[in-house]
């Protein structure tokens, strides 16, 4: 078990399958705080991580944790912590403390039922806003939705590639079902591991927070390298220079935010299906996809024109890829979804009240049945 | 032997008078730019090079120079 | 003009001429100490990191050189363990406020001090959060003023040095800005030894904590320090009637055990050697 690639087939359950990601990735620094439905996340990388040459840490809390894993990321290693919604919750500073600095993290979000300690066995996906906006203020993250423990490893290791390109914190939001399931992961003979861009000038010419043309983002040395790195969670020039100037404001939290908003299409990821002459729409992420993959299939068997997309890129929201799909014909996009009805705010603002959008919400702890999806088609029929 | 003030960054708290054991230094008698009374050097021939102001100075205001202009 | 000799290691395009801590502030003071120890170890200015949270203290790290890593308030101990981790041969030092260290942070700190992390804790103790206007901090005396006890503060503060020597630092000394010499042979103690350093100095907050409790201003604060300083040797031969309102100082803990960034590269050793 001293390889960091496990190729081959396994059956895995969806947290394991998610360490299993993280090490393909080159992940070197795991901290976690025990937490159903993450745990085992946690529990796996405390003895695969030793024997690949890294160190897991068992936080004292969740605060602990990241900020273990984001003071591992400057130190130059690649780092990971794993969580459930109320642990977010405490995260939430530090979580703006790494979109501040550009630290590149991944925390993966096993979603429970809430609000507060909910259920903490049972699934739910209500959590899509707060990863994206739970910090204070303005910044920009990226999140991934598996909806298999296949995907709990492929989008891992992903959002491990990701965090370094864009610098970024990037979650991984999966929900319980999705981590607790077991089912064939297939782990390749090969991966694409995305290696930390360092500067390519020498300390004395190097500018700490100018971005590289080509990317919109600044390159990344660890402490300790030479290049005398001042990071700080004030607001701050180029150079690293606090400033209260609203210029200076302006100039770092819109360079936060465009670096990935204005790149959402070579973010998004969209599995679509029975797309080209749908004229209803069931759109859905995670493990609710599961369900009406199945529903679509059955309604098409009746001769029902619906289609399927499932968002697999949440954050940044997949506005031109909706603008485009709506303008091509469906006149109702139907959203199930594990929460009070969330991501539909998101599809009705895309679409532009150009098509009916109608929000299938089942608030936490039971996931929407193939036949329940199925009927809401006809009935939109 | 020579005391540098920085009249720019002295702050006129006037820890180095009170804790320099020869007693050497006193206020200036003219404010600074800045509006307080930096230290100046009385007796710099009893200065004993023992940097107690430069060890004590909170805004690094204070360089002693000694004759070996160590 | 010859200058002050910490400013070798000074950023100048930071706020305040030179920085932003009031006329007798001791934080300067200890600023100077640290590049003391950090000159007579003749440690690699490149590989040593200082770590800040929020506050006065906080901004110490924001004037050094070189790297600085200016982090949450409450937290530096967090992030420099992160740091340490990924990065053994940095010294890492963190300094932090009363506050900073024992309220907000007081989970990180009794934590990394159980852990026996590797990391050097200078702890400013000026009674107060300073930045914020002078509230009451976890180390404000009964009987104190502040903006937040204006009646006379009612809660019992901690020892700062008791807290970390029961949460196992390897290294625990209290001096206050008086003992300046003493300070910096303690935090060359502190960096040299493969474990938790906790270094507790009394500094003196004029503008809030100063004058609000008549103690007055720099010197005077100074000039209170020095005579209620008391070394822990004598210290233990008085009564407590004796011992009040006095600073007992001194290294209370020098001792040695495995540190936790060693111990847990031994696993990674032992793993290796299972594996093969």
């Amino acid at each position: 078990m001293n390889k960091r690639l496990l190729s081959g087939i396994h059956l895995l359950q969806g947290d394991e399958a998610c360490a299993e990601g993280a090490i393909a990735a080159g992940c070197n620094l795991f901290a976690g705080y025990p937490i159903t439905p993450a745990t085992e996340v946690s529990e796996r990388l405390s003895w695969r991580l030793f024997d690949v040459g890294g160190i897991f840490v068992q936080g004292a809390d969740e605060l602990d944790s990241l900020t273990i894993v984001i003071g591992a990321a400057c130190g130059g290693w690649k780092a990971m912590t794993a969580t459930s919604g109320n642990g977010i919750c405490l995260m939430q500073e530090c979580i703006g403390y790494a979109a501040i600095t550009e630290t590149p993290c991944v925390i993966v979000d096993v979603q429970r039922a809430g609000p507060g300690t909910g259920v903490a066995t049972k699934t739910m996906q209500g959590d899509v806003y707060q990863v994206r906006y739970g910090s204070n203020a303005d910044y920009s993250i990226i999140a991934l939705v598996p909806d298999s423990p296949q995907e709990m490893f492929d989008l891992t290791l992903e959002a491990f590639n990701l965090s370094e390109i864009y610098r970024v914190p990037t979650f991984i939001l999966a929900d319980e079902i999705v981590g607790h399931m077991r089912e064939k992961v297939v782990i390749p003979e090969k991966v694409s591991v995305v290696k930390r861009r360092k500067p390519r000038v020498p300390p004395k010419d190097f500018v700490p927070f100018k971005v590289n043309s080509d990317t919109d983002v600044p390159s990344m040395p660890a402490f300790g390298e030479g290049y005398r790195m001042p990071v700080s969670g004030l607001t701050h020039t180029e150079t690293g220079s606090p400033s209260t100037s609203y210029e200076v404001q302006k100039a770092l939290v819109e360079r936060l935010c465009n670096k990935v908003e204005k790149k959402v299409d070579d973010l998004t990821r969209i599995e679509a299906a029975f797309m080209e002459d749908a004229q209803i729409v069931v759109l859905s992420y995670g493990s609710t996809a599961r369900s009406a993959r199945r529903a679509v299939i059955r309604a098409r068997k009746d001769g029902i024109k619906v289609g399927y997309l499932r968002l697999i890129t949440l954050w940044p929201f997949p506005d031109p890829y909706l603008k485009r799909v709506v303008s091509e014909g469906p006149r109702a996009v139907i959203v199930p979804e594990m929460n009070v009805g969330k991501m539909v705010r998101e599809v009705e603002r895309a679409v532009g009240g150009k098509v009916e959008v109608i929000s299938f919400p089942k608030p936490g702890v039971e996931l929407h049945r193939p036949d329940e999806i199925y009927n809401l088609i006809r009935r939109v029929r | 032997m020579k005391i540098y003030i920085n009249e720019e960054f002295c702050s006129g708290c006037g820890i180095c008078i009170e804790f320099c054991p020869k007693k050497i230094l006193i206020p200036s008698s003219s404010l600074s730019k800045r509006g307080v009374f930096p230290p100046m050097v009385n007796k710099i021939e009893e200065c004993t090079e023992c940097r107690i102001c430069e060890l004590y100075c909170p805004d690094f205001a204070i360089a002693v120079e000694g004759d070996n202009h160590e | 003009m010859r200058q002050h000799p910490a400013l070798r290691y000074f950023r100048f395009d930071r706020p305040g001429t030179p920085h932003l801590w009031c006329e007798g502030c001791g934080i300067g003071q200890v600023w100077y100490c640290t590049i003391r120890a950090i000159e007579e170890l003749e440690l690699d200015p490149d590989k040593v990191l200082w770590v800040g949270g929020s506050g006065c203290t906080g901004r110490m790290c924001t004037y050094w050189s070189g790297d600085y890593f200016h982090t949450l308030h409450g937290r530096p101990l967090g992030f420099a363990t992160g740091v340490k981790l990924a990065n053994p041969e940095l010294t890492v030092i963190c300094h932090m406020g009363d506050g900073e260290s024992a309220g907000i942070g007081g989970n990180h700190l009794i934590q990394t001090a159980r852990r026996n992390m590797d990391l050097v804790a200078i702890i400013i103790n000026n009674f107060n959060y300073g930045m914020t206007g002078g509230q009451f901090s976890p180390t404000t005396p009964r009987g104190a003023f502040t903006m937040t006890s204006q009646f006379g503060h009612i809660e019992y503060p901690f020892d700062l040095c008791e807290l970390a020597a029961t949460c196992g630092a390897t290294y625990v000394a209290r001096w206050t800005s008086v003992q300046a010499r003493q300070l910096i042979r303690s935090i060359k103690k502190g960096i040299q030894k493969k474990g938790f350093s906790f270094i507790e100095i009394m500094s003196q907050c004029p503008t809030q904590y100063g004058r609000r409790n008549r103690i007055g201003n720099g010197v005077q604060m100074m000039k209170w320090f020095k005579e209620n300083s008391i070394r822990k040797e004598k210290a233990a031969g008085m009564s407590e009637e004796e011992l009040k309102g006095k600073f007992i100082l001194g290294e209370f803990v020098d001792e040695n055990k495995l540190e936790f960034g060693a111990s847990l590269r031994e696993i990674i050793e032992k793993r290796k050697a299972q594996n093969v």
